[in-house]
Parts: C-alpha cells; sequence; structure tokens
C-alpha cells in the first residue's frame, strides 16, 4: 500500500489538516510535539480497524475538548490494483464512504464501505507487514517480528527459501511430537506404548517358552505313567510265577529233611570228638611243655649260684686296693699340711725382714728431712728480714750520682765568695769565723759579718738558688732509700747484698737436700709409710731370738719351703686318683655280684615253682597217662570225620545244595518283584496325584492365552515398530531438510541487511540472523557481540534497518510504507548522515514516511519531501 | 435306527489370531454349538449322539470346562456317547478320569473308554477306538474290530478318530487308518456305519464312512466346517443328513485394489457381510496404491476392524504396493525443505534393493500425508 494523502479534522487537538504523501517516495513530516504527528500513525490504524459505530473509549477520545463534533479521517492510497479514497467520521455524525477510482469506479457507503475498505486491505495489504513497518514512539530499539511475513517470504523465496513454509514449522513440530510419541528425546530409546510394546512381547515369550515347557512337562509325566503302568503290570505277572516257583522249592525241600538230619548229628559228633581230642593233644602238649621247661629252669639256677659264687670271690682285692690307697692319701695329705706350714712361716720370716730393712730406710729419710726442713726455714726468715739485693743496690748507686751531679751543677752557676780577713777584726762567714781567707760557692742567703762593722748579705742568684733545691732533692732521695733499708751508706749496703746472694745459694742447696730425702713420697706419707712398717714389724714375730732380719736369707729359706709344698700337693693329687679308680672298680665289682644274686635268687624260685606244679599234675595222672588218651581221642576223631564224610557225601548225591541256592534265590527274587511292585505304585500315585493337579490347573488354557496375548502383543510391535520408525525416518529427512533450507532462506535477508548496514557501519560489518529473521548478532571488524549487549544507539540502528532491508525486499505492489515516528534519538551526526544515505537509498523503491519533532535529524537525507505541521 | 454323528468339538480352545475382545465369544460359541447338537437330535428324533473324538481341546483344560460342557450336554434328550482323540486322549493326565468328571457327568454322557463293543441300546452296538495316548503307534481302528465277528440283529456303528490313509498327508504315521480294513468290516456287515473324527470338514470317505467335522468353525483352511451328521442307518444303509449348526464362519476376502473405485468396492463388500461379529476375515489384498489412497484403506480396515471378530491381512498372499504420487502431495501444498524431504523419502521408498528401508520410508510419507492434515 502507499499513502498518497491524509486529511484529518477534529482530531484531538487537530481542528484540521491534510498532509500529502505523493511527492517523494520519502515523506518527513516535521512538527514540534502535539502538532499532531502521531496522530497520523494512529488515525491510520483507526480507520482500518474501527466502524464509525464504534464506541472504543480510544475513538470517542478523539474528539475534541468542549467541541461536540464529529472526528473525521480520511485517507487517499494507492494498494495493489486500486486507487480509493476512505473516509470515515465518529463520534457524532457518524458517516463512512470508500470510492474507488481504480482499477473500477465504485462507492460505497456504512458498514459497506467498511467490509469493502477491509476486503481490499487483506486482498493487498498483509498485516504484519504493515505492524512490522510502524515504529511508534518509544519502539525504535525493538525488532519487529519478520519471519511470518508473507510478501518478505515471497521475496526472500525467490531469491531464497522458506524453511517455515506451507506450515512447515508448524509439521515440523508435529513430526517432532510424534517421533517423541515413541523416542526419548536426547538418547532416542524406544519409550511409552513403544516401549511398553517391546517389554510386553519379551515378557510373553518368556512366559510362552515357560508354559511350552510345562506342558511338555504334563506330556512327559503322562508318558511317564503309561511307562510305569506296563512295567506295574510285567512285574506282576512275574510276581505270581515267582509265588509258584518258591512254592515248588519248598516242597522239593522238605523231602532232603531226614538225610540233613542224620549229617546234621555226624557234624555234631565230630565237632565233639573235635573239642575232646583237642582237649587231650592240648594236654599232652602242656606236660611235656611243664617237664622241658623245668629242665632248663634248674640248669639257669645252677648256673647262676655258679656265677654268683665267682663274683662275691673276685669282690674282696677291689675292696681291699681301695681302703690302701684312702690310707696312703690320708698320709700324703699329712705331709702336704706340714710343708705348708712351713711355707707359712718362711714367708712371715721373709715378709718381716723386708719390712725391718724398709723401716730403716724411711727413718733415715725422715732425719734428713726434717734437717734439711729447718735450714730452709731458718734461711727463708733471713732472706725476708734482709730485702737489699742487687736490684736496691743499683737504685741507691743511681740516687747518690743524681746526687753528686745536682751539687757540681748547683756550685757551677752559683757565685763564688771570697772572704779574706784584712784586719783582725773577726770576720764570720754565717757565723763561721774565717781564718784568713774563706772561699765558698754562695748557694744560699750568706751572711758576712764583720762584729761590729759590717754584715754583708749575700743572697745568691735565682740560678744558684734552683741548683740548691735540686741538690737537696737528691739528698732526700738518696737518704730515704738508706733509711728504707737501713744502712748508713751505700758501701754498707754493697755488703749486705753480698751476704743476702751467699744465704739465697744456700737456700737452693738444702732445698734439693730436702727432695732428696723425701723421694716421691710427702712428708706425711712417708711418716705414714713409718706407722706402718713400725706396725708390721711389730706383729710379725722374730723368727729366732737371733732373727736379723736379713731378707736374702729370709727369701732364700722361704723359696724352699714353697717347692717342699708344690711336691707334696702333686703327690696328694696322684693318691687321690688311686682312691677313685678303686673305688669306681670295687662299686662295680658290688653290682655285679649284687645282680648275680638277684639273678641266683629268681632263678631258683622259678625252679621251685615249676617243681611243685609238675609234682602237683603228675600226682593227678601220670606223664604215661596223658599221652596214653591224646592217642585214643585222637582215632575217635578220625571216625567221626569219616562219619561225616559219608553223610556229607550222600546229601551231596541228593543236589541238596543247588536245590537250597535256588530256593533261597526264588525267594530273593520273589521279594524283590514285590518291592518294585509298591514302589511303582506308589510312583504311579504320585504321578497321577501330579497330572490331576497339572490337569486342574487349566495349564493348556494358560498356554493358549499366553500365545493368544503373544500374538496380539507381536502385532501390536510390528505396526508401533513401523509408526515409530516412520516417525523417527521422518523427523529425520525433515529435520535436515529444514536446517539446510534455514540456512539457504535466511542468506538474502542478511546480504541486505549488510549491504545496507555496510554504509552505516563500514565494510567489516556483518549480522547473524536468526530463523526468525531477526538480528541476532552484530560482527565489526572481527568483534561479535549479541544485540542485547550492544548500545541503544547501534540496536535502534540495526533495528531500524532489518525493517529498511524488509521494506526494500518485499515487492512495492505488496509492500507498506514504512512509518517512522520519533526515531535516531540516540545517533550520532556520523550515524544520522549515514542512515540518511541509507533511507535515500530504500526510498527509491519503498515509500518512508518520518514523523519527527526533530527535522535536523532527517535533513540529511536528499530526495525527502518536507511536510511541516504547526 | 437314526442317530447324530459329530466330532471335534474341541471346547476350550483359544482361537489365538482372533482379537482379545472376541475369544471369549468364541469360546462360548463353541458350547453354543453343542447345544444345538442337542436341538438337533431332539428335533430329528435321534437315539443318540456320538462324538467321535477332541470333545475337549486338551487335558490340561481349567476342569471349569467341564461344568460349562456338562450344563451344555444337560440339554440333551438322548444319550450322548464321547470318545477320547488325540487331543484328549485317555491317558494318565486324562480330563476323562478327573475326578470332577467322575464327580459330575449327568447319567445320560458316556465315555467311549475301552477298545471294543459297547452296547448302548437293545440291537444299538457301538465299536470304539479311543486314543489311549497322544502317540498310539498303532491303528486303534483296526485293533478296535479284529476280532469282531458279524453280529446278529444288531447294527454297529464304529465310533474312530485319525486320519485315513486316502487322507493322510502323514502316510508313515503308525496311527494312520486303513480303509481296506473299513471297508472289509463294512462288506461283511462286522459294521453297519463309521463315524471318524480328526479332519474338522465335513467329509465323505464311502458312502457308510463319514467325517462329520467340526461343529463350530476353527481354522480358516476348513471349507466345510460347523456341520453334524444326521444318520439313518438300516442293515443294508445309510442316510446321510448333513445339518449346519455352527454359527461363526472364517473367510477369505480378495481384492485388486489400484485405484480408489476398488477401495470403494473393498468398503462396499466389507460393508454388505452379515454377522460381523461372527466373521473372521483374512484379505488377500493386490495391487498398487498411491500413499494417500493407503492411507484411506488404512483407516477403512482400521473402522471395519472394529467390526469384524478379525479383520486382517493374510500376509503370506498379500501383494499390496504403495507408491507415493504426485498427486499425494499437491493436496498438501508443501513447499520448501518440507517438499525436498518429500522427495528424498520418495526416492527411498522406491528405492531397489532395501525393502526394509523403502517401506519404512513409505510409512513416513503416510505419516507426513497424515500429519499435514490432508484429507485422507
Amino acid at each position: 500500500m502507499r499513502i498518497i494523502r491524509m486529511r484529518l479534522k477534529d482530531f484531538r487537538s487537530i481542528e484540521e489538516s491534510e498532509v500529502r504523501f505523493d511527492a517523494a517516495n520519502i515523506t518527513v513530516v516535521e512538527g514540534p510535539n502535539e502538532s499532531g504527528k502521531s496522530s497520523i500513525a494512529d488515525a491510520l490504524a483507526i480507520l482500518r480497524l474501527h466502524k464509525d459505530s464504534t464506541n472504543k473509549s480510544v475513538v470517542k477520545n478523539l474528539k475534541p475538548v468542549h467541541r461536540d463534533v464529529g472526528t473525521e479521517i480520511e485517507l487517499e492510497a494507492q494498494s495493489g490494483p486500486y486507487h480509493f479514497t476512505y473516509f470515515k467520521r465518529y463520534n457524532s455524525q457518524r458517516s463512512t464512504t470508500l470510492s474507488i477510482h481504480e482499477p473500477v469506479v465504485e462507492s460505497f457507503t456504512g458498514d459497506a464501505a467498511h467490509e469493502r475498505a477491509n476486503a481490499i486491505f487483506d486482498e493487498t495489504l498483509d498485516a504484519q507487514l504493515w505492524d512490522a513497518l510502524q515504529i511508534t514512539q518509544g519502539q525504535s530499539l525493538l525488532q519487529p517480528l519478520l519471519a511470518d511475513i508473507e510478501p518478505l517470504k515471497g521475496a526472500l523465496e525467490s531469491t531464497g527459501e522458506d524453511p517455515g513454509s506451507s506450515g512447515g514449522g508448524g509439521l515440523l513440530n508435529r513430526v517432532a511430537d510424534e517421533r517423541l510419541r515413541y523416542f526419548t528425546e536426547t538418547t532416542g530409546k524406544p519409550k511409552g506404548d513403544y516401549a511398553a510394546a517391546i517389554n510386553e512381547v519379551e515378557r510373553l515369550e518368556g512366559e510362552v517358552t515357560r508354559l511350552t515347557d510345562d506342558v511338555d512337562k504334563a506330556d512327559r509325566l503322562a508318558t511317564q505313567f503309561a511307562r510305569n503302568g506296563k512295567d506295574l503290570l510285567e512285574k506282576k505277572v512275574a510276581q505270581v510265577d515267582k509265588a509258584e516257583q518258591v512254592a515248588d522249592l519248598e516242597a522239593r525241600s522238605g523231602a532232603l529233611g531226614d538225610l540233613r538230619s542224620a549229617f546234621e548229628v555226624a557234624e555234631l559228633t565230630l565237632a565233639k570228638a573235635e573239642v575232646i581230642a583237642e582237649a587231650a593233644a592240648s594236654a599232652a602238649t602242656v606236660r611235656t611243655t611243664l617237664v622241658d621247661e623245668l629242665d632248663a629252669a634248674r640248669v639257669s639256677r645252677d648256673s647262676a649260684a655258679g656265677q654268683l659264687a665267682v663274683l662275691t670271690t673276685d669282690l674282696q682285692p677291689h675292696i681291699d686296693r681301695y681302703e690302701s690307697s684312702v690310707v696312703t692319701l690320708g698320709e700324703i695329705k699329712a705331709v702336704v699340711l706340714a710343708a705348708a706350714e712351713a711355707s707359712r712361716l718362711a714367708a712371715d720370716h721373709l715378709s718381716r725382714a723386708m719390712a725391718v730393712t724398709d723401716l730403716a730406710s724411711v727413718v733415715d729419710r725422715l732425719q734428713r728431712a726434717d734437717a734439711a726442713r729447718s735450714e730452709v726455714q731458718d734461711l727463708v726468715t733471713y732472706l725476708d728480714t734482709h730485702s737489699i739485693d742487687e736490684t736496691v743496690i743499683s737504685e741507691m748507686a743511681a740516687a747518690q750520682l743524681a746526687l753528686t751531679t745536682a751539687a757540681s751543677r748547683r756550685d757551677a752557676v752559683a757565685p763564688r765568695l771570697t772572704v779574706e780577713q784584712l784586719g783582725a777584726e773577726q770576720v764570720t762567714v754565717d757565723g763561721v769565723v774565717v781564718d784568713g781567707s774563706a772561699q765558698r760557692s754562695v748557694v744560699a742567703d750568706t751572711l758576712v759579718e764583720v762584729g761590729g762593722i759590717v754584715r754583708v748579705r749575700v743572697v745568691p742568684g735565682d740560678d744558684a738558688a734552683g741548683g740548691s733545691s735540686d741538690v737537696a732533692d737528691a739528698e732526700e732521695k738518696y737518704a730515704a732509700l738508706l733509711r728504707q733499708h737501713h744502712v748508713g751508706s751505700l758501701e754498707a749496703a754493697q755488703s749486705a747484698s753480698a751476704e743476702r746472694s751467699f744465704q739465697s745459694a744456700r737456700l737452693a742447696e738444702v732445698r734439693v737436700e730436702l727432695a732428696s730425702a723425701l723421694g716421691d713420697s710427702s712428708h706425711e706419707a712417708l711418716m705414714q709409710q713409718h706407722a706402718t712398717l713400725l706396725a708390721r714389724v711389730g706383729s710379725l714375730p722374730p723368727v729366732a731370738d737371733d732373727d736379723t732380719g736379713d731378707a736374702q736369707a729370709a727369701d732364700e729359706v722361704a723359696e724352699a719351703a714353697e717347692v717342699a709344698l708344690e711336691t707334696a700337693v702333686a703327690e696328694a693329687s696322684a693318691a687321690q686318683v688311686e682312691v677313685d679308680i678303686a673305688r669306681e672298680a670295687r662299686d662295680a665289682a658290688t653290682q655285679g655280684s649284687l645282680r648275680a644274686t638277684q639273678q641266683a635268687e629268681m632263678q631258683r624260685v622259678w625252679h621251685d615253682d615249676l617243681e611243685r606244679r609238675l609234682t602237683l599234675a603228675r600226682k593227678r595222672q601220670g606223664d604215661d597217662d596223658v599221652e596214653a588218651r591224646r592217642v585214643a581221642l585222637l582215632t575217635e576223631l578220625g571216625v567221626a570225620v569219616a562219619g561225616v564224610d559219608a553223610r556229607r557225601t550222600a546229601l551231596a548225591s541228593a543236589d541238596a545244595d543247588m536245590l537250597e541256592a535256588e530256593l533261597t534265590n526264588a525267594r530273593g527274587s520273589l521279594a524283590r518283584l514285590t518291592t518294585d511292585v509298591s514302589d511303582i505304585e506308589a510312583s504311579q500315585n504320585q504321578l497321577l496325584g501330579q497330572l490331576e493337579a497339572t490337569g486342574a490347573n487349566g495349564l493348556q488354557d494358560e498356554f493358549d492365552a499366553a500365545t493368544a496375548d503373544l500374538e496380539d502383543a507381536r502385532r501390536l510391535l510390528m505396526s508401533t515398530t513401523a509408526r515409530a520408525r516412520a516417525a523417527r525416518l521422518l523427523h529425520a529427512t525433515l529435520s535436515a531438510h529444514h536446517s539446510e533450507a534455514q540456512r539457504r532462506y535466511v542468506a538474502p535477508f542478511k546480504q541486505a541487511i549488510e549491504a545496507l548496514g555496510a554504509t552505516v557501519f563500514g565494510k567489516g560489518f556483518t549480522v547473524a540472523v536468526g530463523p526468525a529473521l531477526t538480528i541476532d548478532s552484530r560482527t565489526l571488524d572481527g568483534k561479535t557481540l549479541p544485540f542485547d549487549q550492544l548500545s541503544g544507539g547501534t540496536r535502534e540502528q540495526l533495528a531500524i534497518l532489518g525493517r529498511l532491508a524488509c521494506a526494500q525486499l518485499v515487492d512495492p505492489a505488496e509492500g507498506a510504507p514504512l512509518v517512522i515516528d520519533d526515531a535516531f534519538g540516540y545517533a550520532d551526526d556520523d550515524r544520522l548522515l549515514a542512515m540518511s544515505q541509507v533511507f535515500n537509498l530504500v526510498g527509491q523503491t519503498a515509500q518512508i514516511i518520518i514523523l519527527t519533532c526533530y527535522p535536523r535529524r532527517f535533513q540529511d537525507i536528499g530526495n525527502a519531501h518536507t511536510v511541516r505541521l504547526t | 435306527m437314526r442317530f447324530v454323528a459329530t466330532a471335534d468339538w474341541q471346547l476350550g480352545m483359544t482361537a489365538h489370531y482372533l482379537g482379545a475382545e472376541a475369544r471369549p465369544r468364541y469360546a462360548e460359541a463353541r458350547l453354543e454349538a453343542v447345544r444345538r447338537i442337542g436341538a438337533v437330535a431332539a428335533e430329528h428324533d435321534a437315539e443318540l449322539v456320538v462324538v467321535a473324538g477332541d470333545v475337549f481341546e486338551s487335558n490340561l483344560l481349567d476342569r471349569t470346562i467341564l461344568l460349562r460342557a456338562f450344563e451344555a450336554l444337560r440339554t440333551f434328550t438322548v444319550p450322548v456317547y464321547l470318545l477320547p482323540g488325540n487331543h484328549d486322549p485317555l491317558d494318565a493326565g486324562s480330563i476323562y478320569t478327573s475326578e470332577l468328571f467322575r464327580s459330575q457327568c449327568p447319567p445320560h454322557v458316556h465315555v467311549l473308554d475301552r477298545s471294543g463293543v459297547h452296547e448302548v441300546a437293545p440291537g444299538v452296538e457301538l465299536v470304539a477306538a479311543p486314543w489311549p495316548n497322544k502317540n498310539p503307534r498303532v491303528d486303534l481302528v483296526a485293533a478296535s474290530i479284529v476280532d469282531l465277528a458279524p453280529p446278529e440283529g444288531v447294527l454297529r456303528i464304529l465310533v474312530g478318530h485319525g486320519a485315513t490313509d486316502s487322507l493322510n498327508p502323514d502316510a508313515t504315521s503308525l496311527a494312520t487308518i486303513v480303509e481296506a480294513g473299513l471297508t472289509s468290516a463294512l462288506g461283511d456287515s462286522r459294521l453297519h456305519f463309521v463315524v471318524l473324527g480328526d479332519r474338522h470338514s465335513t467329509f465323505e470317505v464311502t458312502d457308510r464312512v463319514w467325517y462329520p467335522g467340526t461343529s463350530e468353525v476353527t481354522a480358516r483352511r476348513e471349507n466345510a466346517p460347523g456341520n453334524v451328521l444326521v444318520v439313518d442307518l438300516t442293515p443294508t444303509g445309510a442316510q446321510v443328513t448333513p445339518v449346519h449348526v455352527g454359527r461363526w464362519r472364517y473367510l477369505v476376502h480378495r481384492a485388486p485394489l489400484d485405484s480408489d473405485a476398488d477401495i470403494d468396492a473393498l468398503q462396499a463388500a466389507l460393508e454388505a457381510m452379515p454377522d460381523k461379529h461372527r466373521t473372521a476375515l483374512w484379505l488377500v489384498l493386490e495391487g498398487t496404491l498411491t500413499v494417500t489412497q493407503k492411507a484411506r484403506l488404512d483407516v477403512l480396515l482400521g473402522d471395519q476392524g472394529a467390526l469384524f471378530a478379525r479383520l486382517g491381512s493374510w500376509e503370506r498372499h498379500e501383494d499390496l504396493h504403495v507408491v507415493p504420487d504426485d498427486a499425494d502431495f499437491a493436496d498438501l501444498g508443501l513447499t520448501g525443505f518440507a517438499d525436498d524431504a518429500v522427495s528424498e523419502l520418495r526416492a527411498l521408498a522406491g528405492a531397489d534393493g532395501d525393502a526394509d528401508a523403502a517401506e519404512v520410508a513409505r510409512n513416513a510419507l503416510a505419516l507426513l500425508v497424515r500429519l499435514s492434515g490432508a484429507p485422507t
């Protein structure tokens, strides 16, 4: 549809306004807020949707305030082949007219006009396309719903393909639903009725197998019963036959009774004869044995007695030897004791002698030590009280030299006073009368006086005075040293020092002497040793009064005693060995003798016992009688054996054994047959019970029912499987083609958007378009962002690009005007300019109506016609 | 002398090929047929009824079938003689020796449980050849007459069970009935009539040797089931009249299917069939249908199937092909990818080689037609 002209009267605040859109494809309607721009879009919708008779508020609200007039909308448009003018007045003086100018002039009023107009719209205008191309205020960021717009689909199909064509999308859903009836969505395993049918067939197959077995088993039971019945009959016949045979054999067996009795008597006689003969033979054997045993016992007894006598004789030398050896051992032990005593005494003697010698040495050393210690003490005392040594001498000599030097130096600088007595007058110098003349160095105030005449005071200069002071100091030091060491002079000190050196040397000598006396011991240790030795000497009495304590002699005596002792011990040891050997020999001989005694006694007792028993036995029956009885009974036994043999021969000739065996076997067979019959009858009863139970349970009914159910289940499974496989194949095939078609279908739309968008966003611009023809994401210079994360401005531009692409693709004859009510609030100037170029491009084929209160935004659209509302 | 000859009642049989709904009705129908036999006997003034074996489907049936059988037999006004056959032999587990049978059997019902002559009425003898077990390995009929001498003033009817040597496909079977022996016995008047069981269709072996067949159909292959024989017997001959007592029908219907008109014809034929609830129908369909036509056929069979005791194809003989046709999909208005998918499936459906895959593809196309909402 193409809008040519639009007139509004008394439409909200608009008194009357007519806008023409036919000057160019792009019309920019400018006007400030509330000038009625949006009213144009609203009026188009109202005119199309509402009859003049409507009382809906959206229409009632169109009425201007405070004026009771009708609201008029008039539209002149070209849609498909139709060119028409459509007029409606609402709310007051309601009216509708439709004047069709082309292709055939027609005119309608009232509802007929409304219906005809709707028919034209339905025929020529796609409602979804119309809605998609209307951008109302505040909706510019939203993407239009383009997927189901037929004109667009037609356009895309001409280049691509529509995956939703002919309700294909719905069909795909239905096919998917159909598949889901039989298969799980993810794993594609059978489910629901299909799975149940599979399981049911498996279950029933198992059931039928089981029941087939059971039916077969019942047949087997019946067969078994029949076979048993045949066996039973045969056995019963055999049983009767066998009973007759037993009766016959028993009769024949009775006739043999007498013969068997005679045989049994002979057998008894024989048995008795055997017992008696055996007893006689046994008695004879016992007697012979007894006699032989007695003879043997006698020999043993005598032999044992002889043996005992020999052993008894042999025993005495062993006893003598032992006792003799004991005596010898005692004697040797006494010698040993004496030697040991002598040795002990000699040792004591030696010990005392050595102690005496040691004591003398210790006493000597102690005396020397005591003398030395005393002298050392004296010398040390001397040295402590005489301190002048070489060092002190040096110190004193130095002090004396310093004094001499100081006096010389004083004298050298002191004035020389020479007093010469010229007259008689007594002249004194410092009170000392001068005799003739006096000469001196003035080292201190010197008073020269001539009695009553003159007193001259000579005062030395400063140098002289200083020199006197030094001399005084030196003198004092020197004197102090002499005082300290209690000597009057250096010489005296030197003499004292020489004496001290001598005494010191002596001290060293005496200390060497002391050390020599003490040796390694201390004085105390020596004293202790002395005391010990004294005690030891005291404890060991002298060997003799003349005992000199000669250690050498004592040592020799002790050694001789030790040798004598060792010799005696060795002899004692040898004597002890002899004693042990003699004792063992004696003991062994004694044991042998004892055993021989016991043996002799035992043999004697055994012999006596046998002798007693034989005597008693002979008293009852003589040896000859015993033997005679044995021989006689043996003869009787021979007779009995012959009797039995004779009768056995008689029985054997009568075939009695065979008859008996036959009878025994026949009886056994009969018993066995009876048992068999009884067993088979029991088995038959059991089988009958089982068969009765099996039959009564209706096994065949169960089997038939299960078989029928299985057939039903198999039919159901077969048809279900066919449906399931058909659904799966159809779904797979449709899905595959749908995906392929979708890919092809979306392509031209995507290309259109990208071609238009390249102007706005540059060459690196691509979009991803979804199956619903929505822009899912934008890629710019390799960077992709989902639509929702793009900026408001970009989203708005992309949403409008989508519509522009749609408007561009749709056949102009089927198209609808793209109406943009207030957009691009988000766009910067560069984008506005670029979008203007896009508008200009699309406007070459499609009608675009832009409503805005910001004329500047659209000033760059080259081929637009501007309409200003005031 | 007049009597009713019947056989192969197969009471307790389960018709597994029928639908679950039809099976109990069918089981009941077999008992109903027994009642009608009693009515036929009364109606024709018969002296007795002989049942030549396989009275029961098995010895292993739930014993309640006995109670229901006796209930039906109580409606009989004449004696009934039951012969154990190969399905219900007189073995140790025989239904005839069960405690329930012995205690509940009506007095006019007798079991021919012994091979040989049974005098059942003055001047009337039955010669019985009951099956002692399932595998007798002997011609039981021949054994039953081996010692017979021609009777004086007595009519003898042999009651046996099994295939005669002219009918038995298994000629080596030891139990086969040798016809020559029967002919000989009939010829020298040791016997006067022979009633045989085992063959479920009514069949005249000779004028005096008959198979009455089953009283109610049991299998599709039976060509003359559902009859009993009313026999008028004289020493010199027999007048045999089959009387139909069965109510159920097992039918095979052949239908060429190459067009909508053929489907129309099939529909008309099915709709015209009487007693659908007692009819099992095996269809032998031959021809080539489009997917749309096949879908239509499926709907037709689905609808009619609810009416019949059984309605389905006899798959072994079916030769029906489904070929996707342009017309199948033209009305659906499918374009784009759906159209491409159809092309692929059609190629698959028409491909030589993998018949199974082609079948799945055809079903998929039919499903597509259905889900596309096209009229079927």
